[in-house]
């Protein structure tokens, strides 16, 4: 113990000689420590660590294949193909249906919209998942025209309710209608797939109508694996029963399969690209930062030949003097480390924030012994890593010669030379992946949304079935809101749409044109999306109509059918490409519905993302279609200012009980939707930017050791005829060599990397040359810059002084 | 320029240092004349400017007053870049400490003069290797300075000096760093190559190596207190060219 606190001790007291240097190592560290800390944290909490349900390996989720039909491969599936796949009963233990739902709830006069789930009776023993008081639905709930109930969250129950015991057993009001509180949630569980604030039976959130349709495409199923069955075991059963129902339903089912997707897989699947993509790019920094400061160290060593020399005659064996040298890294990265801390308190925070709120693992992210034990685990190895090469480098040589001493110097400056140009290469590669997920994000935000997004106001509106029951209850509601929104001169324009651009929650219909109608039933029927438009609402919006007309007013209940269409829709289902006068049905060739004229053609809206390619899509008359849900949208004189105020006062005097929910400007819409490819790149570009800076730092220590170490040969060469600007190009063409070397290194590497990050690019290919010709000249910019500081002195040197000096 | 001109012709230089407000005369109201082909030994003990004068003459510095013409040129309003292509077509620099440039070889060492002179490359290889066999140093044309004596780096540093044919070599204390034997070789070698033309002014604070010189002014407290004529040291010096 005595020599490692002797070596401690001497370690401490040359760190606190050079404090300048100790404050920068120390920065560079806790920065490097510290955000790879944080950043591991969030893979371990999102991918690493199970989801916090009992044996949550075994936890599946079950879809719909569309892929045969050109759907996706994950489609969510109907109330009765649930029921036939819960008959999977040699693999799965337990399979649960879920779908969302918008209640509010009605606390004396305050209604709040929750957040909701309609679940089958299986879904809490499926998650294993205990409830704080009461139970989970009975059979008889579970069954249509069974008792309603709820169960609540922990949150609400607390928040709303005050943590009552007494509430079970209680009727609470919901959507306007009485429901019985079953349960109540454990504190720390949050729903997979739906966080949600209360959940009902399936059977009340799904129409009677709905319940035994099987083209009636509204629930997500959850399942558990019996103990020792297999994922693949578990399809082959569901492909099974599967292939019955198709059998069965060939108009509907005949080229449908079954996708098994894992729970965890599905939750973070989304994630896992950009998550491992940022976790490497901050470890890169951190390699950055100890190849920078091996840099540094080295210098050092080649300043302390006489110490090194003078303790070695002393009798102090190579063994000792290498220990002495990389205690002083690792304390050096022990100090980092105490730094590292605050950054992984701060980092983890804001990251977690960073990430969607709908990923469960999050529970477990957090700053604990775990965690603490891989910042201390990462200190100690990044000690080790930045000093074990100077550390040998300084001892590996004997230094009692001057002969000696010149050549240490040149393997010093090779050995520095062979850091920069990998510290570059690396650095190189950061760029080029920030570089190219900077051009998916300007490529993205400049596609045309087809819609403008300024100054409009937007929220949602769920009319609850208890109170308008009828549709007839829907229209007249918004003809009232309508009227009143008109005549309000702070309104410029009002309008409501079904679904918005942007927002999640489309809804597909079949359908059927009249040149199709003479099709066998047994052909696929296709599908679009549909939504419903208040008058005004392609105005508002700034929807282009290519062809025909808008939907107008005279659009009523009672007037002609109509729809408008737009131009994908055109293109896949209207051969001709004359679309204005032909009429479509929703459902099959055979099914009893009315024919709508297409009126009108509008252009292509990307309503599902920016970055997602446009749907074929048809627009309703709200009249002709009321829904109890809609956004409404709405234009002040004054912009999007102060739109939510006035709809929530018009709305307090039509119906105090009917909360606004999900209020936002459309411009935030825009912004949320881009949010995750904003936050990995610029994050991605953070680290890059740092990596930049660092190599930079590196390159000019590099290149103004250089000019220490020969000012005296700089001065002979001056003397001997070089202009200041032959020692520019001297000084300068050192350093910018080192960086060329780099630049084709981390060139080859960057090239066999980038397509790891195919998955997060948009408009732009892994090798994209504008890109790396970009990015090499950003980084040759910043050599230059780096080098032409020390050069410029080098320049300004009068040789008499420096000879004079010799 | 004429023949008769002097090359060198200093009139009332004066240089002074400052340093904290404290002004160092280093040299006062130096005149001074050198012809073409003359061998002149500046001497003098330590501190009495006489590296300060050779630094003026090579034009590494800058006279506080007074006037230099270098080949019948004023020198004084010339920039640092001429005066840079001054001292490397003009001048060769022989150095106490040898200076030769550790990561390069004898043969670049030699060169590099000649590189910042835009040389061909043909035509420097042709006077590196005249200047490496008129010093007796061609066969280590590969070698790296430290692999060479003293004396050895001191003849590459004079092959590197006459290798652009300048008008004047400047050679500060070119023994100082030396054993008396390599000394000897070396001054044997700068009268070699005066005979053979060259004009050298030479930094010396050893009485024997001064005598190798046609004339010697003896410098103190920055001024020039006495001159020794041809005659004077051209007995002994005629007597070992013998």
């Amino acid at each position: 113990m005595g020599p490692l606190r002797q070596d401690l001790r001497f370690a401490f007291r040359t760190l606190m000689r050079t404090p300048g240097f100790t404050a920068v190592a120390v920065l560079t560290l806790s920065l490097g420590i510290g955000g790879t800390t944080a950043m591991f944290s969030l893979v371990d909490g999102v991918l690493l660590r199970d989801l916090p349900f009992s044996e949550s390996e075994r936890l599946v989720t079950v879809w719909e294949d569309h892929r045969a039909v050109g759907g996706p491969i994950d489609e969510w599936t109907s109330p009765p193909t649930f029921r036939d796949w819960r008959n999977a009963e040699a693999s799965l233990s337990g399979l649960a249906a879920v779908t969302d739902l918008q209640p509010t709830l009605l606390t004396g006069d305050r209604p709040r919209p929750l957040t909701g789930a309609g679940v089958t009776g299986e879904y809490f023993s499926v998650l294993q998942a205990s409830l704080a008081l009461g139970r989970g639905f009975t059979a008889e709930e579970s069954q249509p025209g069974g008792p309603p109930a709820a169960v609540l969250s922990h949150r609400i129950w607390r928040q709303v309710f005050g943590s009552d015991p007494a509430i079970l057993g209680r009727a609470i009001d919901v959507d306007g209608a009485p429901i019985m509180v079953v349960g109540i949630a454990g504190p720390d569980f949050r729903g997979p797939l739906i966080d949600a604030d209360i959940w009902l039976p399936l059977v009340q959130a799904v129409s009677p109508a709905c319940w035994d349709h099987r083209g009636c495409i509204t629930v997500r199923t959850l399942g558990r694996l019996r103990p020792g069955a297999s994922p693949e075991q578990a399809t082959e059963e569901l492909a099974g029963i599967t292939l019955r129902i198709a059998e069965n339903n060939p108009a509907t089912h005949g080229d449908v399969g079954v996708t098994l997707i894992p729970l965890h897989d599905r939750l973070v699947g989304g994630v896992r690209p950009a998550l491992l993509t940022l976790l490497a790019a901050v470890g890169f920094v951190l390699l950055i930062t100890c190849v920078n400061l091996a840099g540094l160290l080295v210098a050092r060593a080649a300043r302390r030949q006489s110490e090194m020399a003078i303790r070695s005659a002393l009798g102090a064996p190579r063994g000792r003097l290498f220990r002495q040298l990389l205690t002083e890294s690792v304390l050096l990265a022990v100090f980092g480390g105490a730094g590292a801390l605050l950054v992984v308190l701060w980092g983890v925070d804001f990251l977690v924030a960073l990430l969607p709120p709908n990923l469960l693992a999050l529970n477990t992210i957090s700053v604990d012994g775990r965690l603490l034990a891989v910042a201390a685990l990462l200190t100690v190895a990044t000690g080790v890593a930045f000093g074990f090469l100077p550390a040998l480098f300084a001892t590996g040589h004997s230094l009692t010669t001057s002969r000696a001493r010149a050549g240490h110097g040149q393997s010093g400056r090779r050995l520095r030379a062979v850091f920069l140009t990998a510290q570059v290469a690396m650095a190189l590669t950061l760029l080029v992946g920030a570089g190219l997920l900077l051009r998916s994000l300007i490529n993205v935000q400049s596609q045309d949304p087809g819609f403008r997004s300024d100054g409009i106001a937007t929220a949602a509106l769920a009319l609850p079935a208890g109170r308008y029951p009828a549709a007839t209850d829907v229209a007249a509601f918004f003809q009232r809101l309508s009227e009143r929104l008109e005549a309000d001169g702070r309104v410029a324009d009002f309008s409501g749409v079904s679904s918005l651009p942007l927002v999640q929650g489309d809804m597909d219909v079949s359908f059927t044109t009249e040149a199709d109608a003479a099709r066998p039933e047994t052909d696929r029927t296709p599908a679009v999306w549909y939504r419903q438009t208040l008058p005004d609402y392609f105005s508002l919006m700034g929807i282009r109509v290519v062809a025909g007309r808008a939907l107008e007013r005279q659009d009523a209940a009672g007037a002609p059918l109509v729809v408008v269409v737009n131009e994908e829709f055109v293109r896949r289902h209207i051969p001709s490409g004359d679309a204005i006068g032909q009429r479509l049905k929703f459902g099959r060739p055979g099914a009893d519905s009315p024919w709508r004229t297409i009126v009108g053609v509008t252009a292509d809206v990307r309503h599902r993302g920016l970055d997602q390619p446009v749907q074929a899509e048809l627009f309703l008359p709200f009249a002709q279609a009321p829904s109890p849900f809609m956004f409404l949208t709405l234009r002040t004189v004054s912009g999007a200012a102060g739109g939510a105020t006035v709809l929530r006062e018009h709305l307090a005097a039509l119906d105090p009980a009917l909360p606004l929910d999900d209020v936002a400007t459309l411009d935030e819409r825009v912004a949320v939707s881009l949010g995750p490819r904003r936050v990995a790149a610029g994050l991605l570009t953070g680290f890059a930017g740092f990596a930049l800076i660092l190599t930079a730092i590196g390159l000019y220590g590099v290149v103004a050791s250089m000019v220490g170490q020969r000012t005296r040969e700089i001065g002979v060469r001056m003397a001997l005829g070089a202009t200041r600007r032959d020692v520019l190009r001297l000084v300068m063409g050192q350093g910018l060599r080192l960086t060329a070397a780099g630049i084709v290194l981390g060139g080859i590497a960057a090239l066999a990397l980038a397509r790891l990050v195919t998955a997060l690019l948009y408009g732009v290919t892994p090798t994209d040359a504008v890109t790396f010709l970009g990015v090499a000249l950003v980084l040759g910019g910043a050599a230059a810059l780096a080098t032409y500081l020390p050069a410029r002195r080098a320049a300004q040197l009068q040789p008499m002084n420096v000879l004079r000096a010799d | 320029m004429t023949a008769q001109q002097p090359i060198i012709q200093l009139e009332g230089i004066k240089k002074v240092f400052y340093t904290d407000e404290v002004e160092t005369h280093a040299l006062s109201d130096i005149h001074l004349e050198v012809e073409a082909g003359e061998y002149l030994a500046i001497a003098g003990p330590s501190g009495c400017g006489k590296s300060t004068l050779l630094s003026l003459l090579g034009l590494l510095d800058s006279a506080s007053e007074g006037a230099y013409n270098l080949d019948g040129q004023p020198v004084a309003n010339l920039t640092a870049s001429e005066r840079a292509q001054v001292r490397n077509r003009q001048i060769g620099f022989i150095f106490q400490a040898f200076n030769l440039i550790g990561d390069l070889n004898v043969e670049e060492n030699v060169e590099l003069p000649l590189t910042y002179r835009k040389m061909p490359s043909a035509e420097r290889k042709k006077r590196v290797q005249e200047a490496l066999e008129k010093v007796g140093m061609a066969h280590r044309m590969k070698h790296y300075p430290s692999q060479l004596s003293g004396g050895q780096q001191q003849r590459v540093a004079v092959a590197r000096a006459v290798a652009g044919e300048p008008a004047i070599l400047l050679a500060d204390e070119p023994t100082g760093n030396l054993d008396s034997k390599n000394g000897e070789a070396v001054m044997e070698l700068l009268r070699d190559l005066h005979q053979g033309g060259a004009t050298i002014c030479m930094v010396t604070h050893d009485p024997r190596f001064a005598r190798y010189a046609q004339r010697a002014v003896h410098l103190f407290d920055g001024r020039i207190v006495s001159e020794e004529e041809a005659a004077a040291v051209s007995g002994e010096y005629t007597a070992q060219a013998r």
